[in-house]
């Protein structure tokens, strides 16, 4: 048997031939890198979404049947499963659903300086109807970011020059925390 | 009706960085161990079914049908199964539906992936899994949604950060009692330890999160007849179950996945199970970062929400519990390793084993009858369950 | 069931451009490993089964009919066969090639499978010729190692 516990278990070889980063360099291989470039049709729904990011307006859809105001906006409602109604215009101001503070980049190399990322619910939009985002101005380093940031936040959208603006999620710069009147 | 199916033999290879081996050659020594041990040839299988992660990991693309000559397929009916890191247990599920309706009486199951082949980095390739509109050209990185989930799953329940930390002691520890545990991942780490690696995304540190694995798995799968035929001691699948969330997951509220709720409640209700943590004995969730573990303790139903980090403190999950579950008794990817795919389908082989009582040391102090493995995998979407018993 | 609004103008549609910017560097594998250590030697090597008594072409270290581990491995000498061959007119991107190119799958009698490679360009070779592999003196273990097949007279 292959994992009984006697002295045969000795006798049995798992295969496999490990390489540690040394041996790995010195071995043949073959490179390969393909042009994986895309031109993707943002569709119905997001196409309007960007046209509104555009003149700085963030856009929602509706359904009637459950009543959800949705964000990212769809033709169709995916529970009810039939077609979305009509358009809401969001406020750009919301919540901080969570938040984390990434070091690391898309290809694990190290940050200095981290990012804040973070899932924000907007006023205007169903509960827990959050978009991602990041956060800025609210430190550079692990300690303030902690002590500035907290889930349940008013945070609000920091936007492009109005001539920069391309029509992309990327017209929002990033959310700030909104200081509270007292 | 379905007819009972039984899990007849398993094999593993060795969990690796990097493997010499390409991903055809791995399937092959996955698969042929598990054909020796089920004492069985090539030719007495009757279908394959092959779980293997994006054909990005190993750079080829229709990578299953790449693949299938080194899982035995060739020539024979094939599936392939995919749904990002729940594929293990899919893999099974899908192998059960073709034996259990009766239109084959044994099959092949094999787990494979090559993840080192993917430069700079693997997790680089994860990044396609975000929209490619609103979410990727914020420049996003995998461990994105596993740091946001973790923190909102630790402010709902208000779980310290320290209780998260000896899921990393206690799956690393128990890896070291597996024979293909992939080098440097098992130690004897402290909960001090843990806190001390360095913050990768807070608050994901270093040795909570699971490392880069090539290797792959296999297990045979039979009909009620073939079983007994060979074996006075086959393992069966009571229960199967799996479900799939939507892919706007800021929508959703992360504290509690409720898909791995609906898969359980699907496999319970098969099994027929009114009470799990009764009936279920031993349990591998699956385990890519330590939060996972409790997160899907909870899922599954084995502890109500927010108490699975207590009960961890009490050594209510350890794997030599006497009145608790045992919970990861391999390791699971924090101690053994995380080949994507793979790794759904190692833990059913532990469960098989422990079934068996043929995990060596780390076989389970209590009395076992019936075990749970689960995978997770896609966008925070998919929950994939699978019960076995004896 | 129709969506209730539709874009009207081809203007008011939108494009995301993107792209995936990850490269691959695979490991031969045991098998692949001896065939390029074998062209970097001037060989085509192939590995040979013993449980149905054949040579697999390019090398393996399983074979996939008997599902058995190969440990022997050998050189190839030939005759070698074009078993089928093909002109190429444009390139991965769709742009027609200054010439065109022939490419062949090159096999011998007494052995099963093939490799892929090109054809000496100076010669009208086709299927059924006997062809032998030219190799470069400089060979860093790649399949470019061998620059041709050409004519054998």
């Amino acid at each position: 048997m292959l994992f009984y516990p006697n002295k045969e278990v000795k006798k049995m070889k798992f295969e496999g031939t490990p390489l540690d980063s040394k041996q790995f360099a010195k071995e043949l291989k073959v490179e390969w890198k393909g042009k994986l470039e895309y031109e993707w049709d943002c569709g119905i729904a997001l196409s309007k979404f960007m046209e509104g990011l555009k003149e700085g307006k963030i856009l929602a859809r509706k359904c009637y049947a459950c009543g959800r105001v949705m964000i990212p906006p769809r033709m169709f409602c995916e529970l009810c499963f039939r077609p979305t109604d009509e358009w809401v215009e969001l406020k750009d101001e919301g919540e901080i659903l969570t938040f984390s503070v990434s070091f690391v980049n898309w290809d694990a190399s190290r940050r200095k300086k981290p990012e804040v990322p973070a899932v924000i619910k907007l006023e205007g939009a169903s509960e827990n109807m959050g978009i991602l985002h990041k956060l800025g101005e609210v430190g550079d380093t692990l300690e303030e970011v902690l002590k500035n940031v907290k889930i349940g936040m008013k945070v609000k959208a920091v936007w492009k020059k109005e001539k920069e603006r391309e029509g992309a999620i990327t017209d929002i710069l990033y959310f700030k925390p909104v200081k509270r009147k007292k | 009706m379905a007819q009972k199916v039984a899990v007849l033999g398993a094999g593993l290879t060795k969990f690796m960085r990097r493997a010499k081996e390409t991903g055809k050659e791995l399937s092959f020594e996955a698969a042929r161990k598990a054909l020796e041990e089920a004492n069985m040839d090539i030719s007495e299988i009757d279908c394959v079914v092959m779980a293997t992660a994006p054909d990005m990991f190993d750079g080829v693309h229709m990578k299953g049908d790449w693949l299938s000559d080194g899982a035995g397929a060739k020539r024979k009916p094939y599936m392939r199964s995919y749904v990002g890191g729940g594929s293990g247990v899919f893999a099974i599920i899908h192998g059960w539906y073709l034996v259990a309706s009766g239109l084959f009486d044994t099959c092949l199951v094999v787990a494979e992936e090559k993840m080192s082949s993917t430069m700079p980095h693997p997790q680089g390739a994860f990044n396609a899994i975000y929209d490619q509109f609103l979410e990727r050209p914020l420049g996003v990185n995998l461990l994105w949604i596993f740091s946001l989930e973790m923190m909102r799953y630790m402010h709902v329940h208000k779980i310290p950060l320290e209780t998260i930390a000896l899921v990393s002691v206690k799956n690393k520890k128990n890896g070291l009692d597996h024979p293909c545990t992939q080098k440097g991942i098992a130690g004897n780490y402290t909960v001090k330890d843990v806190l001390n690696s360095e913050v990768i995304a807070y608050p994901v540190h270093r040795l909570m999160v699971s490392p880069v694995t090539d290797a792959a798995a296999a297990i045979v799968i039979t009909s009620e007849h073939e079983a007994k035929r060979r074996t006075d001691k086959p393992i069966w699948i009571e229960g199967v179950g799996w479900c799939l969330d939507t892919s706007y997951w800021t929508n959703r509220d992360l504290y509690y996945p409720k898909y791995v709720e609906y898969a359980a409640r699907m496999a319970y209700e098969m099994a027929g199970i009114k009470d799990p943590r009764k009936e279920i004995h031993v349990v591998e969730p699956y385990d890519p970062f330590a939060y996972k573990e409790l997160h899907h303790l909870e899922g599954l139903l084995l502890a109500d929400k927010g108490e699975a980090p207590k009960l961890l403190e009490k050594g209510f999950w350890d794997r030599d519990t006497k009145d608790g579950i045992p919970s990861c008794p391999s390791g699971g990817l924090l101690g053994v390793g995380n080949p994507i795919a793979a790794a759904g389908l190692m833990k059913v082989i532990e469960i098989y084993l422990q079934l068996k009582g043929e995990a060596g040391k780390r076989q389970v102090r209590r009395e076992v009858k019936r075990g749970l493995a689960q995978a997770w995998g896609d966008l925070m979407q998919v929950g994939t369950v699978v019960i076995l018993s004896k | 069931m129709p969506f209730k609004e539709f874009i009207e103008k081809l203007s008011d549609t939108r494009v995301q451009k993107g792209d995936i910017p990850v490269w691959w560097v695979y490991t031969l594998g045991i098998g692949g490993d001896i065939f390029y250590k074998g062209l970097k030697q001037g060989k085509i090597k192939g590995a040979y089964c013993e449980c149905c008594d054949s040579i697999i072409l390019p090398p393996r270290m399983y074979c996939e009919d008997c599902f058995e581990k190969i440990e022997k491995f050998v050189d190839v000498k030939g005759p070698f066969v074009v078993l089928a061959v093909t002109d190429v007119y444009l390139d991965l991107d769709g742009n027609k090639l200054k010439e065109p190119q022939r490419v062949a799958l090159i096999g011998t009698p007494d052995s099963k499978g093939g490799i892929i490679h090109f054809l000496d360009p100076d010669y009208d070779i086709d299927v059924g010729d006997v062809v032998k592999p030219v190799f470069n003196k400089k060979r860093v273990g790649s399949l470019k190692d061998i620059k041709f097949f050409t004519l054998e007279k």
